[in-house]
């Protein structure tokens, strides 16, 4: 027994050891823990069998994906995924546009500018998301009521219907899938050429000429992916026919409109919403990240002669983005995140539609881990991309 | 003369680009502006009117108003004379906050609640001048300190003055006192737990780390709304059978949903914290031979928390105002209330705005004193460090 | 950054394993299935725990019953200025407190959007849900409820606007039709255009309010919720957007749908309380007897039918007890508090121009379909 005592001592006496004993012991709480709620999880009903069967209700909004209510409810669920997709996609584009216009001018000598910029994100980021996101909605339907719907052409419809725009629409054949997998190919062929000409210039260090004319990399993969597109579209006997937005009466006299790409004053709330909410945190990213940069930079661009558009797209811009792009990738996760507020109003994305199938199987709660796992999905894939870009960008800046 | 028309020149024209953005900024002054002249021209302030109790306390019973004023009359004595003794505000400020003084005075102010808002507005200048005065007396130390006794127990004291002597029940609290509660207790529990979450994933014992990381991203990577659905009606099942936690008010849920996940969010900030310290000063403490105790309180955390003391006040902020998705759970809070008095009567029907634009306002003077705050210690950091 | 999106990663495969396992759980359920039944006793012990003590008892117990109520439609359940609820659910649970504590006020009300009240019932938030909600098969075996008698008789309309010209709804095809999400009106709107082969576009809000907003701006052609629900909106739908004669409610009913109380399974006290609170109630109607006049009723009953109704003895007999577990003048506490059907009808619903007479919430006396089996 002292023997074992003793080798106990000298044992713990190492630092290794005694961090491998307390792992030890914390990791044993948490399986007790893990195993308390498994146990508990195993007494509830957990399958997503319901999933089978048909939602029976319809869907607003569908995007890319055909939806209706004979559908299965997994295929009611990817109809609300892809609406998440699509709305935080677009989102997180204008929101980077606008933040970095409002981080530059908050930073202006423009006083009118500036000024606009503060108030801005001072209003609007003290005041929570919901009340914005009803607060757009009501603005989206003082749009022209269908009755007097602008019209131009038969171009654009805009009423507080949705706004309506010229699209490109499958016909009604195989053609059309073949195309857009043939797409892809060209857009990847050109990325692949215009990719492998800059390098190769950067690597000789000179232009590469075709009949004397310098040909840049992205210049060529340009021209390349329009020859190659239309091309293929012609020979694919025109897969896609224009599809023109109407708006007409019915027998009845009643107005109704139909056709095109439509933009409706929901997804519009939405999007305005996240756009201006997640723009002020952008905003002031941006004007934390330049005003964090030395102020020599601007100096010794203002005595190049650079203009203030020059300097700022040249050398500022491109240095803050640096410390930009990791504090970026959380407001562009919170925006996702976010978007799941719009069970306010109607715009049915994931989280709204899987409400709907809780609210019609009675099983919550494989339903809601199936909410946790795609919004973590999102999240790793968002992570993902951004991280790609952080190492280009950290790497072309060394 | 000629000086300033050449200032005004060159802010406001002086090249193609500044012309065009001075123009496009007067154009959204102005749109915004007549809209705005528009919307209060054609308001009707009924639905906000009628409603001041809902909208404030939500259903309180009557006769517990008492606590509520009581939750006002200590905040407004801490927040007056701190603003003496902390702030000290410049006159422009000064002035700004008087306006919003008065005009949280005409909300509250109601016929039977005049004598209340009267206590309010002497107390609260009262403190000021009081904290005016204390501050040319020795006494100023002893009153700095019990001040921020005060701020640290103000939470507690909150519950203790709506629990005390069978208070009425927390399902019964609602209005904008219930978005007070819930983001006092998911910040003063989630701290300090964001806190052990971040030192947990700084840690050197890889158990330790995988665990709290997990719990982090699981936490950041599904939004509010879903967790607070969770604690609808999953969280009772999980939840153990002894002293019938698996029974727990729906409020007390929301608050521990509410703190998980304003710790999960300070976790991240204040690890942001940690990998800012040089090296040298762990390296200098490990010399010191410092045990891990006074290592983390005397150097380490000092020093992680002091940078990162703005972005812990926008979390704060966020989470303030993420107390809004409540109504996930069935309660009350100032914005459910502002979205369901509309339907009450037939004569307030399609006044959402009036009710949102009132809880808005609300919302923005709480949160934009904490980010005023926070740029004030980002200011004082800032001629401190360089 | 890196480390970051490792435990990113990490969590999604755990999440994974989660979901994986439980598709596991769904191929090994047979197997527990077969022990459950060997082990029937061990089971019921701490899988049906609530259930040796009923919501009845617990309710008693606790001194409060937990109504999830409307908070958001005007005439059966709205909240006050003042914060209390008013409405005609609101009197059901009102009277439903007074007849098991004797006290119309021990009502904690819980508000409830559509889409959260069953989940809230079933996780016993609730003791009781009166949310105008409707009765069916579904909801009373697949949700695990237990319907207890039907307070209103409601059907599903369709709103539209005068100006539209549509009659029918075969007119309707390719409109926008503005529903409530979570409710069963979500589900018949597409049966119905469905099954007449037409093209629409659903608009689901969550709550009324935006989607008033919605239909007065002309967002949608149609607002389709229950008839009830329509006349009062129309009732009072704004000068400025038209008033009601803007409006036009379509003659047909896409559904039936009998609104009331409901329970959770298997909790049969408590469930023949609420019912037999509802069937008292009407045949407190049949009988004359008001929230006026009760107390003099129960000093003097007129017959044994009604002293059974009233929980008094009749001349010198005893009083009969159907030991439904609470005293047996709760009929007569809940007229107390709330009056009779007819009068909890003509507080709430009458003002909103919803006539009775002729409807089928008239007395079966009166052609209709209220009828409550003999108090026995």
């Amino acid at each position: 027994m002292s023997i074992f005592i003793a080798k106990l001592s000298t044992w713990s006496r190492s630092q290794k050891n005694r961090n491998l004993f307390y792992q030890l012991v914390f990791l044993i709480l948490v399986a007790f823990f893990v195993n308390y709620l498994v146990s508990k999880a195993m007494q509830l009903e957990l399958t997503l069998s319901h999933f089978e069967s048909r939602s029976g209700f319809g869907i607003s909004h569908t995007f890319i994906k055909d939806y209706t209510s004979n559908d299965s409810r997994w295929s009611a669920y990817f109809t609300g995924v892809i609406n998440t997709v699509r709305v935080s996609l677009v989102a997180i584009i204008l929101a980077t546009l606008l933040g970095t216009i409002m981080g530059v001018a908050r930073l202006s000598k423009n006083v009118l500018f500036s000024t606009i910029a503060y108030l801005y994100v001072e209003l609007v980021r003290n005041t929570p998301l919901l009340i914005q996101i009803i607060f757009w909605q009501i603005i989206f339907l003082k749009l022209p009521r269908i009755t007097e719907a602008l019209t131009f052409g038969s171009t654009v419809v805009v009423s507080n219907r949705g706004i309506l725009l010229p699209y490109a629409k499958p016909a009604e054949d195989i053609n059309s899938n073949i195309f857009v997998i043939v797409l892809l190919f060209i857009i990847i062929i050109s990325f692949v050429l215009s990719y492998y000409l800059n390098k190769k210039e950067d690597i000789d260090g000179k232009k590469f000429k075709i009949l004397n004319y310098n040909i840049n990399g992205s210049l060529a993969g340009t021209f390349v992916f329009l020859i190659l597109s239309v091309s293929a579209y012609f020979i694919l006997q025109k897969p896609f026919v224009l599809d023109l937005p109407s708006l007409y009466q019915n027998s009845k006299g009643t107005y109704l409109q139909s056709g095109g790409f439509e933009f409706t004053p929901e997804f519009g709330a939405i999007l305005f919403a996240l756009v201006i909410y997640t723009g002020t945190f952008i905003t002031e990213i941006v004007r934390g990240s330049i005003q964090s940069l030395s102020k020599g930079q601007t100096e010794a661009a203002q005595s190049l002669g650079l203009t203030n558009y020059q300097s700022m797209t040249l050398i500022i811009l491109p240095q803050a983005l640096r410390s930009i792009i990791p504090p970026l990738t959380n407001q562009f996760l919170n925006l996702t995140k976010n978007s799941s507020l719009s069970v306010v109003i109607a715009y049915p994305e994931l989280f709204m539609v899987s409400r709907t199938i809780m609210n019609n199987s009675g099983r919550a709660l494989p339903v809601f881990f199936l909410i946790l796992f795609t919004y973590l999905s999102l999240s790793l894939i968002i992570s993902l991309f951004m991280n790609f870009i952080n190492r280009r960008v950290t790497r072309i800046g060394a | 003369m000629n000086q300033q028309l050449k200032w005004a020149y060159n802010t406001f024209s002086g090249s193609f680009y500044n012309t065009f953005i001075t123009f496009i900024s007067l154009v959204i002054f102005g749109f915004i502006a007549s809209n705005l002249v528009g919307f209060i021209s054609t308001s009707e302030w009924a639905v906000v009117t009628e409603n001041k109790r809902l909208l404030l306390v939500g259903r309180l019973p009557q006769g517990e108003e008492w606590r509520a004023w009581s939750i006002l009359w200590i905040s407004s004595f801490l927040i007056f004379s701190s603003l003496n003794i902390f702030v000290k505000p410049s006159i422009k400020e000064l002035i700004f906050i008087s306006v919003i003084f008065v005009s949280v005075c005409l909300i509250f102010i109601t016929q039977d609640a005049l004598f209340n808002v009267i206590i309010f507005t002497t107390l609260s200048l009262g403190s000021y001048l009081f904290a005016k005065y204390i501050s040319q007396t020795p006494y100023i130390t002893i009153f700095r300190k019990l001040l921020v006794f005060m701020w640290i127990s103000i939470i507690p004291l909150m519950f203790l003055v709506l629990i005390i002597g069978d208070g009425p029940k927390p399902t019964l609290w609602g209005g904008f006192l219930l978005n007070i509660i819930l983001a006092g207790v998911a910040i003063s529990i989630g701290f300090p737990l964001g806190l052990l979450f971040a030192l947990g994933r700084a840690s050197q014992l890889p158990a330790v780390k995988i665990v709290c990381t997990i719990y982090i991203e699981t936490i950041r990577g599904a939004p509010l709304v879903g967790w607070l659905l969770l604690a609808w009606f999953v969280l009772p099942k999980f939840l153990p059978e002894f002293w019938n936690l698996n029974e727990t008010s729906v409020v007390i849920r929301a608050m521990i949903i509410l703190s998980a996940f304003t710790s999960a969010y300070t976790a991240e900030v204040i690890r942001g914290g940690l990998q800012s310290i040089p090296k040298g000063q762990i390296e200098a403490a490990d010399s010191l031979n410092l045990n891990l105790y006074t290592k983390l309180t005397l150097i380490i955390l000092p020093q992680a928390i002091r940078v990162v003391i703005p972005a812990l006040i926008s979390t704060f902020i966020a989470v303030f105002k993420d107390t809004s998705l409540v109504f996930v759970l069935a309660l009350t809070d100032i914005l459910q209330v502002g979205r369901i008095i509309p339907e009450q009567d037939p004569q307030f029907f399609g006044k959402a705005l009036e009710a949102l634009s009132v809880v808005a306002f609300l919302f923005w003077i709480v949160s934009m004193a904490l980010s005023n705050l926070s740029t004030r210690v980002e200011r004082s950091m800032g001629i401190g460090t360089r | 950054m890196k480390s970051k999106l490792f435990f990113l990663l990490l969590a999604v495969m755990s999440l994974t394993l989660i979901i994986a396992c439980s598709e596991e759980v769904e191929e090994a359920a047979p197997q527990v299935e077969v022990t459950k039944d060997s082990h029937d006793d061990d089971d019921d012990h701490d899988h049906d725990e609530h259930k040796d003590h009923s919501t009845l008892e617990e309710v008693l117990e606790r001194g409060v019953l937990k109504c999830g109520v409307n908070d958001n439609l005007t005439g059966f359940g709205v909240v006050t200025s003042a914060g209390t609820f008013e409405g005609f659910d609101i009197d059901y649970c009102k009277a439903v407190a007074a007849a098991i504590l004797g006290d119309a006020s021990k009502v904690e009300y819980v508000p409830l959007t559509a889409s959260a009240r069953f989940e809230a019932l079933s996780s016993e938030e609730i003791d009781l849900l009166i949310r105008n909600t409707t009765w069916t098969a579904s909801r009373d075996r697949d949700l695990g409820n237990d319907f207890t008698a039907t307070t209103f008789y409601d059907g599903q309309g369709m709103m539209v606007y005068a100006d539209s010209g549509y009659k029918t709804i075969e007119d309707m095809a390719g409109a926008t039709i503005c529903v409530l999400q979570g409710t069963t009106t979500e589900l018949n709107l597409d049966d119905r255009f469905k099954s007449a082969g037409l093209d629409y576009t659903p608009l689901t809000f969550e709550t009324n309010d935006p989607l008033q907003a919605a239909f007065e701006e002309r967002r949608c052609d149609g607002w389709t919720t229950d008839k009830s629900g329509l006349a009062s909106k129309r009732a009072e739908f704004p000068a400025a957007a038209g008033g009601p004669e803007a409006l036009v409610v379509l003659a047909e009913t896409l559904s039936k749908e009998p609104l009331g109380p409901l329970t959770r399974d298997n909790d049969s006290e408590f469930y023949d309380v609420v019912q037999w609170v509802v069937f008292g109630l009407i045949q407190a109607e049949e009988s004359g007897i008001t929230s006026s006049n009760v107390a003099a009723m129960a000093a003097d009953p007129k017959d044994p039918g009604m002293a059974r109704l009233l929980g008094v003895p009749y001349g010198d007999g005893k009083v009969a007890d159907f030991s439904f577990g609470v005293d047996p003048t709760f009929i007569q506490h809940a007229i107390k508090a709330v009056g009779n059907y007819g009068e909890i009808y003509e507080r709430h619903l009458t003002p909103l121009g919803l006539t009775r007479a002729g409807s089928l919430n008239a007395m079966w006396t009166e052609g209709g379909l209220i009828y409550a089996p003999p108090f026995r």
